[in-house]
């Protein structure tokens, strides 16, 4: 039989972690890390929720992504068959409006068989809040948010789709893939004019 | 209002988070030979030689114990209203944050000459909280040697 580990909280936990001493090495590499200048490093400064739409790698500004959960059933509105209003969802015992940004950047490349069967899994539906207001969109996948220095940032090729380009302030490379960044306000002011 | 916490042996006392600029692991100094005791000597916090105060050293007379939880505090040092510079302060145990109304500080009754740095007090279920006068911290001469020539050449 295993003896009972004593009780303790996880405040005296970590009073005692941090009540280690320091040995050298440690001192040397705090002295190091300190001492790099501003052009040595990298300054997170700023966080972008990525996730995709179709073939777009996407950023929306951290700050306005509410929460993101799985999928569920939209019910759809009567006489609002089209545009960017897909219905409404229920995000706990929320009514949400559910909408189809894809539509806003009329994505016309269909995604090819395997991507259509990987979405499936990796659809999520993102809520988010602007101006006091929750508003859903179901994204093709999710990656979450991602602190980037904003000197990494790249600006818009004119050649880029136009409808997506006009919501688009910068690119930012992540991993393989190239992120557009969105204006929020910018694209929330236009589904909410599409809303009517 | 936010306020930083720190021990000087047992006690602990606060300074106020808006003065900080940043909280730092302990580094190694560069010593500045025949400067006083409390003054630690200097470090290169990104590129800028900033100058360190043990306050244990300042306040009990001997060295801040190297932990973990020892850190350098820097703050926005007033040496004239219109140039604030940086100073860095080895204080033990900066490990919490105390949010209160600065008017639930009282004064303490006692004041020490010989620490006029020492300010009001507050009290919460763990005992007194004494706020730490950033401006008042160094007696004239460290001040002086500190900041009226360049420290490190």
């Amino acid at each position: 039989m295993t003896s009972p580990r004593p009780a303790r909280s996880v405040a005296s936990l970590v009073a005692e972690l941090l009540d280690r001493g320091l040995d050298d090495a440690e001192l040397r590499e705090a002295t190091k890390q300190v001492a790099q200048t501003a052009a040595s490093r990298e300054l997170l400064t700023r966080s972008t929720f990525i996730f995709r739409l179709g073939p777009e790698w996407l950023g929306l500004p951290s700050s306005v992504v509410d929460e993101v959960v799985e999928t569920r059933a939209i019910h759809t509105l009567p006489h609002r068959r089209e545009g960017v209003m897909r219905g409404l969802v229920n995000v706990r015992g929320q009514l949400t409006i559910c909408l189809a940004l894809e539509q806003l950047f009329q994505s016309s490349t269909p995604a090819s068989p395997v991507r259509a069967r990987q979405s499936v899994l990796s659809r999520r539906l993102v809520v988010v809040a602007m101006q006091g207001h929750r508003l859903a969109f179901e994204a093709d996948e999710v990656h979450g948010s991602h602190r980037f220095d904003p000197d990494s940032l790249r600006s818009v090729p004119a050649t880029v789709a136009k409808s997506v380009a006009s919501f688009t302030t910068d690119l930012l490379p992540w991993r393989d893939h190239t992120v557009g960044l969105l204006d929020a306000e910018l694209l929330f002011h236009a589904l909410g004019r599409r809303l009517g | 209002m936010l306020f930083l916490l720190f021990q000087l042996g047992e006690d602990r006392y606060a300074i106020e988070a808006a003065k900080v600029a940043a909280v730092l692991p302990l580094v190694v100094p560069k010593a500045i030979p025949g400067a006083p005791v409390a003054v630690a000597g200097a470090f290169d916090y990104h590129g800028t030689p900033v100058p360190l105060i043990d306050l244990s050293q300042l306040a009990l007379g001997r060295p801040a114990q190297p932990r973990h939880s020892t850190r350098i505090i820097v703050v926005e040092y007033p040496i004239d209203d219109s140039d604030p510079s940086q100073l860095g302060l080895i204080a033990e145990n900066v490990s919490e944050t105390l949010v209160r109304d600065p008017a639930e500080f009282v004064p303490s009754g006692v004041r020490s000459d010989g620490a006029p740095y020492l300010g009001r007090i507050a009290t919460d279920s763990r005992g007194i909280v004494q706020w730490v006068q950033i401006d008042q911290l160094l007696p004239d001469g460290v001040r002086d040697l500190l900041f009226n020539q360049p420290v490190v050449s």
